[in-house]
């Protein structure tokens, strides 16, 4: 099991590879391997996506994804 | 003249019934990810997310079907308090994954629910299956059916199944229905030895529809022994649907280095899409790719791919205690050839060869998920000692991301195995897999269903956290 914080400067719903999976701020367990991550609507983030192959993370070391207002 | 008409009329019977062929799947005329039959297509209303139940019916005859039976009626008769309700834990079921036998008692109960309880040992249970599909070899009439290169002996069980055990009902009933529990039927793509489930997310990569397929046909693939019974074939119309490929598996196929698994559940997926070169999928029993049936629930346990994530909805904080109960119906392997200097025949090799793998895969299927809840359950205690250390040396200070969502496992494996009297357990360790057992056979198997989920300590901490009663 791999570990993801999604960062955003508010609470949205994360999707990871287009299918809704967590919220952002919070720490996420993912598989291992290559995910797409995005923000549920509104488009008001960037990027528009973030593509990352998530590995050697632990819970207390989790991969950072972070997405900016645009 | 009229002899002449007689002769003729008897000469296109013949033909008809030498052509005869099982309707193939239906093609999809359009992709719509949110139609058929997959999990979120069932609702929750009556069932809540937050304490998921799985079960894992394994393969075994009659046996295994008799043993996920008396599973059934212990949840049925096992109250529980949850969510400021008392409900019988029967109805909290989520998800049942089965194999062989054991997809039965998972069909049957999916379609009837209750009703199960009145009738099923009348028919199936108590009857002599085997024997009925025995005489059907007998009829002339399907001797000639069995004659065209279209239809063969699996067809024959089908449409036994269809008319006196599943009275015809297709998947579109279960879509109907609209309620959970989900079931996974599983059989075994015979040329790529992989899982292959009978869901519309399956279904989707060949764009055929799975509404219209009978239950029946589900079942019989599930259970379709080797040599036994032949195939069953699907048609792949893959291309003419407008499939959209689900993003994950893109993304898998760049993960040949770190995550071999999934990149070969890619390669096995792409595979269906390309109806040019494989226009047919040959599906045998599921038990040549997972005799247990778990191999399903333990992928949407672990991973984000697929039409069911519990992972998913673990994220999105809705799951919070995951019970799971794995009815292994395994015996005795054979022995007696061990006994003698001459090699064992072609029958023994054949039935060796497609059982006993099955059984060593299973163990390591079983051994896969109790190392996977152990790693889980020690992930989210690292975290907290962390939470802990930091909070003793930097009062106020937080780990970033917050709480790791706390997820309670109850794994239960139950097995003949587990049986503390030898006697006892030498009689269930070497009952036959057949679809014939004595009926006051399959009253003890219901009895021990009962009294092994009783004394497991992943029932009984339930009972204990919940605060119910058995």
């Amino acid at each position: 099991m791999e570990y993801v914080i999604v960062w955003f400067h508010e609470s949205r719903t994360v999707l990871i590879d287009g299918e809704e999976s967590g919220t952002t701020n919070r720490i996420l367990r993912v598989d291992e391997g290559t995910h797409t991550f995005r923000l549920a609507d509104p488009q008001d983030y960037k990027p528009t996506r973030r593509r990352v192959k998530v590995t050697q993370t632990n819970s207390v070391k989790p991969m950072e994804v972070t997405f900016e207002k645009a | 003249m009229k002899k002449h008409n007689n002769w003729f009329l008897l000469f296109i019977c013949l033909c008809c019934i030498g052509c005869a062929s099982y309707p193939t799947n239906s093609k999809l005329d359009h992709f719509d990810k949110s139609s058929g039959y997959r999990f979120q297509n069932l609702s929750s209303s009556d069932n809540t997310d937050s304490l998921f139940v799985i079960l894992a019916f394994s393969g075994g005859g009659t046996r295994a079907a008799a043993f996920s039976y008396g599973v059934l009626e212990k949840l049925r008769d096992t109250t529980i308090n949850w969510k400021g309700k008392s409900r019988r834990l029967l109805d909290e079921v989520d998800v049942i994954s089965a194999v062989s036998g054991g997809s039965f008692t998972a069909a049957y109960y999916a379609l009837y629910h209750d009703d199960i309880f009145k009738d099923y040992e009348s028919r199936f249970l108590k009857k002599n299956i085997k024997r009925e599909l025995k005489l059907l070899l007998f009829s002339p009439i399907n001797w000639l059916r069995l004659a065209s290169p279209t239809f063969d002996r699996i067809d024959l069980a089908t449409e036994y199944y269809d008319n006196h055990i599943f009275d015809h009902h297709t998947f579109i009933d279960l879509v109907s229905k609209g309620r959970r529990p989900y079931i996974l039927i599983n059989a075994t793509d015979m040329s790529q030895g992989s899982r292959f489930e009978f869901t519309q997310d399956q279904f989707d990569l060949i764009c055929s529809d799975l509404s219209a397929l009978p239950i029946a046909r589900s079942v019989a693939a599930s259970s379709a022994f080797p040599v036994l019974l032949s195939p069953i074939t699907l048609k792949n119309f893959a291309g003419g649907c407008s499939y959209q490929e689900p993003e994950w598996l893109e993304n898998a196929l760049l993960d040949r280095d770190v995550a071999a698994r999934r990149f070969n559940e890619a390669v096995l997926q792409r595979s269906y899409m390309d109806s040019n070169d494989r226009p047919y999928v040959h599906l045998i029993d599921g038990g040549i790719a997972d005799n247990i049936g778990l191999r399903g629930p333990l992928h949407a346990l672990l991973s984000l791919d697929g039409g069911l994530s519990i992972l998913r909805m673990i994220n999105m904080q809705k799951v919070e205690k995951v019970l799971i109960i794995i009815v292994n119906a395994r015996t005795n392997p054979d022995t007696t050839m061990d006994k003698c200097s001459i090699s064992p025949g072609l029958k023994d090799v054949l039935m060796n060869v497609a059982s006993v793998p099955m059984d060593n895969y299973s163990f390591d299927t079983i051994e896969l998920f109790v190392q996977s809840s152990k790693q889980w359950e020690k992930d989210y205690q690292a975290r907290k000692d962390c939470e802990h250390q930091l909070e003793t040396k930097c009062p106020g200070a937080e780990l970033p991301g917050g709480q790791l969502v706390k997820v309670d496992f109850y794994p239960i494996v139950i097995g003949f195995e587990s049986l503390d009297d030898v006697n006892e357990r030498e009689f269930f360790k070497n009952l036959p897999t057949s679809f014939n057992l004595p009926p006051e056979t399959i009253d003890r198997i219901r009895g021990i269903a009962h009294r092994l989920i009783s004394a497991s300590n992943g029932y009984q901490k339930l009972l204990r956290d919940l605060n119910s009663v058995p």
